[in-house]
């Protein structure tokens, strides 16, 4: 009896283990499924599902050169989706539209280089229509109970939003971390 | 007051539950040990060790609880949350005072915002703010200390650049400008140390007039027009319940107006006072938003909220009923300005007999996304319920629910047998508001399967009208409307009204509003019968022949009972008679009537001009170019000085203020969230992991202490 007690809590510690693992472990090979639904979505299909179950799809490309980073952007900023790539939120301006376009992702895979960012890094976002340079203007740590997203402005802006601290250990705290970046003139690129 | 207590009620659930724990654990492991055999005691008191580590494990898992509840418990209230480190906090006191002025169908109202710089640096102040969706809004005066500047006119452009330059070269300057249709921002440029400015902005508007009872809001917050994240955690309701927070933002680069930094909180309230003018003696006068106090004079009924100050979560609404027999079936309002006449006509509709019944095919749409997520979602099950009890056997019906996929109940409508209505009302029952607003599919499916002919087809979408793409929505079902009618119904505590009004107007139907779970089945009623009574459809004005006329709206829609028809309209002289007709359920109808033109009325011309530019606006939405009409409305919001998608209310004063040595700091003010809000808009964007990793680690380490203690024991 009291064995058996020992070996189930040692097959739970595995059960949750098993679980701290899967969740990068999805994380990374998601993404591998999803540049091949990126390659047909830019062929010219619309809302291209990454695997038959999925209820999200790719809706842009996002680079970070400079920090090794390139991930699948998909549609949607639900759980669901956040655990295979950052998430387009929903009632935002389209990525490469003339609003402020927000992608929200998880601290602890996909968007865990947020932390690494600084004021004037160059990002890379590749739309369905065509792809440009943006520029880190702006991070933020705001509290999601109060501040507000800017939605109400017609310049093209990205936001890239995570959970802060990068590094806490419970979910569910009330901070983000808020990367605003604007795109690069083409003229300043030379 | 119910939602209060509810949102509170969650609240110290959060944070008592370690102590509850606690408690908890006391409590259950005498007892536990009173049901173990003696022997068992025994060895339990030998290896008590082994109790501790599990309950240690038990904190373990009950730490991140406790973590979350000290966020709960001390959100930061007026306190410095976060910010950029160089630059520091400061708090800009902010009030506000709202006094309309209503005549009949008419109201003036005055918006008087007061800032307060409490810095020691000069400060660029941005601020938005939401006015009806059919507000003209045409005066701006900007006060101070002694000094005022009154707004001019302006194509949106001249006024952007003209106000960049005052601000940079250090002068004094304001310019209002229209985001979208019910939404406008305010820029205060070289606000000095200490200083305090008044900014009064004014507008008129028509009333909403149905089933006898005249009603007027004010809006009083945004709601974030983006679709929250899944499985949030319920942070902003008992905040928003008792501390109304008002966040704002602090931004020391000058060229960048948009960027929020900082956010804070304070309390945030308004002054409202409604002054309804003239003889009549108004009924009825209540308000299902905020406490009234109201003063009744010789000639006009004062109504202020009670206590002086109304909480600004929620849009304030007043109703009041015009003295019986007082209300004509005709109204005309003129005014003549620069050498033209306008008229305003309101006319209701006679109730019509109706002929024969047409079995009807009710389709009711509702959304279940996560903007709906606390009491509106209450709401609207309720209102579908209402929809559903109403249906008759002969009628046919289908039910869809939609966030970021759209759901029908039945592959098409179905017959509303006792089996199939109690099938929906189960379905409705177990809907949860999750997810995106994604209502195109939604329209798509309600609008598309027209299989039913001899049907009468009515759309019932309920909705907050959360969504960022109007015009393409609004063009779809210009679209795809066919022989349906769209009828919207508003949820929640700040609905996208215009949104809804306009769906309404291009799906030929009507817009009710639900404020409050109290009047689900008083408001629902009242449209379930308006569905059933017909319209008066093909409705015109025959003016004179030898009269010019200009009349907004051109095409005027169908009308249903209880509800006015409101058209403007330029004249070359006023007519004596005017004769309206109209096809009714008992074929056609007429009514000729003298025109009482009353006094002039100030204010008739500038919403003839508000009118144009909206039918304008619905055109080119309606095309799908939402820019067709630019030229046309910036001559016509010029001419009228009123603010539009293509001018701004610009006031600068000549000489500057600022030394040239000093640096602009730009403060931006944020709005209340509406209360209810479920959600912050952010998503939630951290995963389990580690959580499952130190449970995984503890875990472990708890088993294999107990297997080797257990050794121990089994050796000694």
């Amino acid at each position: 009896m009291n064995r058996w007690i020992g070996k189930s809590l040692i097959a739970a510690a595995f059960i949750c283990l098993t679980n701290a693992a899967w969740i990068p472990a999805k994380a990374v090979l998601a993404q591998h499924l999803l540049q091949q639904a990126w390659q047909r979505t830019l062929a010219g299909e619309r809302q291209v599902k990454p695997w038959p179950w999925a209820d999200t799809w790719p809706v842009a490309r996002l680079l970070a050169p400079d920090h090794g980073v390139d991930l699948i952007v998909l549609a949607g900023g639900s759980g669901r989706t956040l655990a295979f790539g950052p998430g387009h939120m929903d009632g935002t301006e389209p990525p490469g539209g003339a609003g402020n376009s927000v992608i929200g992702g998880h601290r602890d895979t996909h968007f865990a280089f947020l932390g690494d960012l600084t004021v004037t890094d160059r990002l890379l976002l590749e739309t369905t229509e065509d792809s440009f340079w943006l520029q880190v203007t702006d991070i933020q740590v705001v509290n999601s109970a109060e501040a507000e997203l800017n939605l109400w402005t017609e310049d093209r802006l990205l936001t890239l939003v995570t959970c802060y601290p990068l590094d806490a250990q419970v979910p569910g705290g009330p901070l983000r971390l808020v990367v605003t970046a604007e795109p690069v003139p083409a003229l300043a690129m030379l | 007051m119910s939602r209060n207590t509810r949102s509170i009620s969650n609240f110290p659930y959060a944070s008592g539950s370690q102590n509850r724990w606690r408690r908890h654990l006391r409590q259950y492991q005498p007892d536990l040990g009173q049901r173990l055999s003696r022997a068992r005691l025994v060895y339990l008191r030998r290896h008590d060790a082994r109790w501790g580590w599990l309950a240690l494990c038990l904190f373990l898992f009950l730490q991140p609880d406790a973590g979350l509840a000290q966020n709960l418990n001390n959100p930061g209230a007026g306190t410095l949350l976060l910010g950029s480190q160089d630059n520091p906090f400061i708090a800009p006191a902010v009030s506000h005072e709202m006094t309309a002025t209503v005549s009949g169908p008419l109201a003036r109202v005055e918006v008087t915002q007061h800032f307060i710089n409490p810095s020691d640096e000069w400060v660029e102040g941005r601020y938005l703010f939401p006015l009806p969706d059919g507000a003209a809004v045409d005066r701006l005066l900007i006060t101070i200390g002694e000094r005022t500047i009154e707004g001019q006119i302006k194509e949106k452009q001249t006024a952007r650049r003209e106000y960049q330059k005052a601000r940079s070269e250090g002068r004094r300057a304001g310019v209002v400008e229209q985001k979208r249709a019910n939404l406008f921002s305010l820029a205060l440029a070289n606000i000095g140390p200490g200083e305090e400015i008044t900014v009064r902005l004014s507008y008129l508007e028509t009333l909403d007039y149905r089933d006898g009872e005249y009603s007027i809001r004010l809006p009083m917050t945004v709601m974030p027009r983006f679709t929250p994240a899944a499985n949030t955690v319920d942070l902003s309701g008992p905040l928003a319940a008792s501390l109304s927070p008002i966040s704002f933002v602090f931004d020391t680069q000058e060229d960048r107006l948009d960027t929020p930094y900082v956010s804070g909180l304070l309390a945030s309230t308004a002054n409202i006072e409604i002054r309804l003018l003239g003889d009549r003696w108004p009924q009825e006068i209540s308000s299902s938003s905020h406490v009234l106090n109201i003063d009744r004079r010789a000639s006009e009924v004062s109504v202020l909220v009670d206590g002086g100050f109304a909480a600004m979560d929620r849009d304030f609404e007043l109703s009041w009923q015009p003295a019986s027999g007082v209300q004509p079936d005709l109204l005309m309002l003129t005014e003549k300005r620069q050498g033209k006449n306008y008229a305003l006509l309101m006319f209701l509709p006679p109730s019509v007999e109706q002929v024969q019944v047409l079995p009807r095919e009710l389709i009711i749409v509702i959304d279940t996304s996560g903007s709906m997520h606390g009491e509106s979602i209450q709401q609207a099950r309720a209102a579908v319920d209402r929809a559903l009890q109403s249906l008759a056997p002969g009628d046919l019906f289908n039910l869809i629910q939609f966030n970021t996929n759209a759901e029908a109940l039945f592959p098409a409508a179905v017959l509303a047998d006792p089996d199939n209505v109690a099938r929906a009302r189960r379905y409705t029952q177990e809907l949860i508001a999750d997810g995106g607003t994604n209502m195109a599919p939604a329209l798509e499916i309600a609008l598309g399967a027209r299989d039913n002919p001899g049907y009468l087809r009515q759309v019932v979408f309920i909705t907050d009208g959360a969504v960022g793409n109007e015009a393409q929505l609004l063009a779809q079902i210009e679209k795809e409307l066919g022989d349906s009618r769209l009828f919207t119904v508003g949820i929640g505590p700040a609905p996208n009204s215009w949104f809804m009004k306009k769906a309404a107007r291009f799906g030929r139907g009507t817009h009710t509003y639900i404020d409050n779970v109290s009047k689900v089945g008083e408001k629902m009623a009242a449209l379930l019968a308006r569905l059933e009574k017909p319209a008066l459809k093909n409705v015109r004005i025959h003016w004179p022949a030898d009269i010019g006329v200009e009349q907004w709206p051109e095409k005027i829609p169908d009308l249903y009972a209880g509800e006015p028809m409101i058209v403007s309209a330029k004249l070359s002289r006023l007519p004596d008679h005017v004769l309206i007709s109209g096809d009714g359920g008992a074929g056609y109808w007429a009514m000729e009537k003298p025109v009482n033109a009353k006094q002039d009325a100030p204010g008739v011309a500038a919403l003839w001009a508000r009118h144009k530019i909206e039918s304008l606006q619905d055109q080119a939405i309606a095309s799908g170019d939402r820019d067709a009409a630019r030229a046309e409305i910036t001559s016509v919001a010029l001419e009228h000085g009123l603010i539009s998608r293509y001018t701004s209310l610009l006031a600068v004063e000549s000489t500057p203020v600022r030394p040239a040595g000093n640096r602009l700091a730009s403060l931006q003010i944020a709005n209340v969230r509406p209360r209810n809000l479920a959600s912050p808009g952010f998503p939630n964007t951290a995963t389990p992991a580690a959580l499952w990793l130190w449970a995984g680690i503890a875990l472990l380490l708890l088993g294999t202490t107990w297997l080797t203690l257990d050794k121990r024991r089994v050796i000694a």
